[in-house]
């Protein structure tokens, strides 16, 4: 995607992703910190309210924090535990999840881009790469709610319940299998594409029709020829199709009611949600955010994603012989 | 390959279409408002949500708002949102990555990082920290949704920026860029007549893939409870027949019909499905424009010389500022003159309305609300009702786009002479021209029933809830009103959809109902002008829901009634309805809502026409014609009664048809009205009464006083009440007239070892005596 980022030193990626993740944790902790909203009735304002920030609050919750920070722990929940080993398992289960759905995208989408490109060679008019455009565009929400009414309504017709709906802690496996599906299906449509258009770029190159033109069979041409060059561009997609996969992270895991941490997140930001305690959005006593949660959750997810850039950066450079040696492209 | 990428961008442009077509029409293609609340009458119907039916033909929330009404209208507000989104990253993205590429070197490293610092985080995660917290919820609609546009743009448009830039760089190292700089060519004119060209499939592709991502995030946004729309505050009624307030999407919007739809995602699928399955469209159409963009060139060039080709090159500039003049002439006006054109138009109203030139004063009016147009004309000929304006103009005027505030002095002629107030003034530019538009009013269109009333569907604050729920509840007690009456009057209900307007305040009812029919409405809070129902604000105050809804019945029927037997209402009609909403078998007789009235006999009841009636007298009409219908099935089948209803038929034809003389039936009718009053007292069967034994005596013994032949009978007495109620149906006998019955409701009190009668309701009998 980039040329000029692949020609630099590892040791600036690195940099840059340390730099990344201070910016990360300034940001993090200015959001969860957010100063607290003061209401006052006003009936000249338009809304009934006049609202002022809260800042003398603010400065207390973040020195609050920053003496947390200074005694060399994470901070304890509003239920008294320690938010460290929360926020690992959490991690984990995050983790599990997302390695499972990457493995189920990524094979089987190199497979499907390579068939799409020799679809779209041979017909007018090509179904496959339309069917990769849509389960693409699909909104992931739309995904999980079809797979869930989908064994909703496979159970009342059958009586069977194959897979549980949402997740179920006696059944750890079983209840994997939807989620994983759910955040797989987006990024294995997204590498098709990406094989595909990379297959086509590659098509034109002067040594594939070299290798035609002495005859190499069509599987060698396609598999050695195109595929292995190929390749080094679906990798350079891979930051897109991480962002994409954090995302979709994110829903699934709140509309699966999966461990992971974005329930942690969601919970800490909004500890009492304004829908359930709907009286209480008059009576001026909102709940603040659970701050040690919400910044460890948040630095979490911003510090995987950061990690994980920065090895595909670095995984990008050793795979690319061109730029070894830190020659230029 | 370019082959099926010609398809895609017809399929991706037909399903934008295809929403952009339902946006457009969304007002003839909808039953109802995305904000009408059908939530039944009757417990029997259940309550909202409902699943698909006929009338909501994609179910309904749990609010009762109808599905595909709001994601027909929601299909304007997210495309807007998503357009403005989309379009507001671009026009960032492209000057920053033209500073970038030309520009001094910093721009091009502050783009740098800012595509960092927010490509460190998925957006998504950025949105949901940052609008999530619970203060975001509560600023208003428009502030909330300026602050989450707001955000969705700053967020992304670096990496729109990165990527324009990249091609950029790209293009300048192609041949022909670097043949055009060695010619001596400026950077304006490479980037006009090299680099555009090329710029422009790439950046109609990032628009409709900006498009579609913008789409995707509100529906991410809706899941999590973040609401595009902001957020307004609805109470529902629950389950346990409760009232919780609760947060709901303010203005029809699909990620906003998301959120609500989280709840019920399995018990009610239906509510998430339809904006879901929208959003899927708007995103994979969205998509496949983009990937049928990818690779598509087009020659501005040739563009040019079909359009403005043949201009002269030095004046063809020209078109723009011209162009961009007229506009703004069209809808806001020229930037010097704005603030005096009101000025004017304010003056000649003032003008205009003191020489009483109606037509040319209604012509300053808003050309679409005839209502409006209607009103002033009666406001204007009516100089004891005239809020004068100053002749001097208004003081101050407001101006914000194409609309306007102006601030009026007029003096309040019903007040002490020389008194005056400041009455703010609501203007709007249309075609070019100003006038004057009664803003405070919003159309709220249900199944069968228009309602117009002064409230704010978007309004979030607390005051808002209780002004909109009582519109609610006015405009389906209404509809469901009218739906008993189709069912009854077919063919009449067809032809009609009812106007109701709810006043402000009980002055300018009072006005409009003097000014259109000449007549004081006294206690009325309903009035029927010949074509539409006027609105009490008292109406709506302490609302019952049953009871509301069997009054405007019987207002409403009037529409449905055969032309000849229109204005009357004809107990028939009100009996039927009456029972329709009731259940027949069961209706039993309230005699308290009647106690203070005299009873209709059956000539009074077909030649009365019970509008303008105490609340009292009304009741007893409404009672009196139902009993008058389970009357006359003794004589005639329930399909006879329907259609002399239906005929509006007068007293001489039920007669006819009944084969009974009108005064044997009139005695008839009196005798069995007579009858099921008394009937409701329990106090007649001898062995329950609790009636002290000395109270009968003494009702009696005031009685006897009395010069004329006067009996009563004692329906209830309110034993626990200080002083007792004792409610009485009396009937009262003047030498050569027919007797008069009446219930009656007095206080009796128990002192010094007798009873004596200390209050009495408003004496009904004050013609007869």
């Amino acid at each position: 995607m980039e040329p000029a980022r692949a020609s630099r030193s590892l040791l600036f990626l690195v940099g840059r992703e340390v730099v990344n993740i201070l910016l990360l944790i300034a940001f993090v902790l200015a959001v969860s910190t957010m100063p607290p909203v003061k209401l006052q009735p006003d009936i000249n304002a338009e809304s009934g309210y006049t609202i002022k920030l809260d800042t003398a609050q603010w400065e207390r919750s973040l020195s609050a924090y920053a003496a947390l920070v200074r005694s060399g722990t994470l901070g304890r929940d509003q239920n008294g535990n320690p938010v460290g080993p929360l926020v690992v398992d959490r991690l984990v289960n995050s983790l599990g999840l997302l390695a499972l759905a990457l493995l189920l995208a990524v094979v089987p989408g190199v497979m499907k881009g390579i068939h799409d490109f020799r679809q779209m060679r041979r017909r007018r008019f090509a179904v496959g790469p339309l069917i990769t455009g849509i389960v693409g565009g699909l909104p992931d929400f739309l995904l999980v709610f079809l797979f869930q009414y989908g064994v909703v309504q496979f159970f009342r017709w059958s009586g069977l319940r194959p897979l549980p709906v949402v997740w179920f802690d006696q059944q750890p496996l079983r209840s994997l299998v939807l989620p994983v599906i759910c955040l797989a299906l987006i990024p294995w449509a997204y590498v098709a594409r990406v094989t595909t258009v990379a297959m086509g770029e590659i098509w034109e190159q002067d040594y594939i029709r070299t290798a035609w033109s002495k005859g190499v069979s069509e599987g060698t041409v396609l598999y050695r020829h195109a595929l292995r060059n190929a390749a080094l561009r679906v990798l350079d997609g891979f930051p897109n199709l991480l962002t994409i996969m954090l995302s979709n992270l994110l829903i699934v895991e709140w509309l699966f009611h999966f461990p992971g941490l974005t329930i942690l997140l969601k919970d800490a930001v909004n500890p009492a949600s304004a829908l359930r305690s709907s009286g209480s959005v008059f009576g001026f006593s909102e709940a603040p955010p659970d701050i040690p949660v919400l910044v460890a959750s948040g630095m979490a997810i911003g510090l995987v994603f950061s990690l994980l850039y920065l090895a595909l950066a670095v995984l990008r450079r050793l795979a690319d012989p061109r730029l070894k040696g830190g020659a230029n492209a | 390959m370019n082959r099926s990428r010609r398809w895609y961008l017809v399929l991706g442009l037909l399903l934008l279409g295809a929403l952009l077509f339902i946006a457009l029409f969304a007002d003839h293609i909808t039953a109802v408002s995305p904000l009408y609340r059908d939530a039944r009458s009757h417990v029997m119907d259940g309550t909202p949500p409902f699943p698909p039916e006929s009338g909501h033909s994609l179910g309904t929330d749990p609010f009762g708002r109808d599905i595909w009404s709001r994601v027909a209208y929601g299909a304007r507000w997210s495309l807007l949102f998503a357009v403005i989104v989309a379009g507001t990253r671009l026009l960032i993205a492209v000057p920053a990555a033209l500073g970038a590429v030309f520009g001094p070197r910093s721009i091009d490293w502050l783009m740098g990082r800012l595509y960092v610092f927010s490509s460190a985080v998925p957006p998504l995660l950025i949105y949901l920290l940052m609008l999530s917290t619970p203060g975001t919820r509560l600023l208003g609609l428009w502030p909330s949704v300026a602050l989450t546009a707001g955000l969705l743009t700053f967020i992304e448009w670096p990496r729109l920026a990165i990527a324009l830039k990249g091609r950029m760089e790209q293009l300048l190292n192609e041949p022909f860029v670097e043949g055009a700089v060695a010619a001596g060519a400026t950077p304006g004119r490479i980037f006009r007549a090299h680099l555009l060209p090329h710029l422009w499939p790439l950046l109609m592709q990032l628009a409709a893939q900006e498009l579609g991502r913008a789409l995707l995030v509100m529906a991410q946004l809706g899941i999590f409870g973040v609401m595009m729309g902001g957020g307004v505050i609805e109470s529902l009624l629950d389950a346990r027949g409760g009232m919780k307030n609760i947060i709901t999407s303010g203005i029809p919007e699909w990620g906003g019909m998301l959120g609500d739809a989280r709840q019920y995602v399995l018990v009610a699928p239906w509510i998430a499905f339809a904006p879901a399955l929208a959003f899927f469209i708007g995103v994979t159409g969205a998509n496949l424009v983009a990937q049928g963009l990818e690779g598509v060139t087009v020659s501005l060039v040739r563009v040019q010389e079909a359009t403005t080709g043949r201009l002269s090159p030095r004046w063809r500039w020209l078109l723009v500022p011209v162009a961009a003049g007229g506009l703004l002439w069209y809808f806001q006006g020229l930037p010097w003159g704005r603030e005096q054109a009101v000025r004017d138009l304010a003056r000649r109203q003032a003008e205009l309305a003191a020489d009483g030139s109606v037509t040319e004063y209604v012509a300053t009016l808003d050309p679409q609300d005839l209502d409006f147009r209607r009103e002033r004309a009666c406001w204007v000929v009516d100089p004891a009702n005239t809020l004068v304006a100053d002749a001097a103009g208004p003081e101050r005027v407001e101006l914000n786009g194409s609309r306007a505030t102006a601030w009026v002095k007029v003096a309040v002629a019903k007040a002490e002479p020389g008194a005056s107030a400041w009455k703010p003034t609501y203007y709007v530019r249309s075609g070019g021209r100003w006038y004057e538009v009664a803003r405070a009013y919003a159309r709220l269109r249900g199944f069968h029933v228009d309602v117009t009333a002064p409230y704010n569907p978007n309004d979030p604050s607390f005051i808002g809830v209780g002004v909109r729920s009582r519109v609610e509840y006015l405009a389906t007690a209404a509809d469901h009103a009218f739906e008993q009456i189709g069912a009854l009057f077919p063919a009449g209900a067809a032809r009609a959809r009812p106007q109701l307007k709810l006043f402000a305040s009980q002055e300018s009812y009072r006005a409009v109902v003097l000014l259109e029919s000449g007549r004081e409405p006294g206690a009325a809070t309903l009035w029927w002008t010949g074509d539409r129902l006027l609105v009490a604000p008292a109406f709506v105050r302490n609302f019952d829901r049953a009871k509301s809804e069997m009054v405007l019945a019987g207002e409403l029927v009037k529409m449905a009634l055969p032309p000849g037997a229109r204005g009357r209402m004809p107990p028939l009609a009100v009996g039927l309805l009456t029972l329709r909403a009731d259940i027949a078998p069961a209706y039993r007789v309230d005699f308290r809502e009647m106690a203070g009235s005299q009873l209709f006999s059956l000539e009074e009841l077909f030649e009365t026409s019970p509008s303008n009636l105490p609340p009292e007298r009304k009741s007893t009409y409404t009672v009196q014609s139902v009993v008058l219908v389970q009357f006359l099935y003794k004589w005639l089948s329930p399909a006879a009664v329907e259609s002399l209803a239906r005929s509006g038929a007068g007293l001489e034809e039920v007669a006819r048809q009944a084969g009974v003389p009108v005064a044997q039936l009139s005695a008839a009718y009196t005798e069995a009205m007579y009858g099921r009053v008394a009937e409701e007292s329990v106090l007649t069967v001898p062995a329950g009464s609790k009636v002290p034994l000395d109270l009968k005596a003494a009702v009696n013994a005031q009685r006897a006083s009395a010069r004329t032949k006067d009996e009563a009978l004692i329906l209830d007495v309110e034993l626990d009440k200080e002083p007792m109620v004792v409610y009485l149906l009396e009937r009262l006998t003047v030498a050569g007239r027919p007797p008069v019955t009446a219930v009656v409701k007095e206080a009796w009190v128990f002192r010094g070892g007798q009873w004596s009668m200390t209050q009495r309701s408003d004496d009904p009998f004050s013609g007869v005596r």
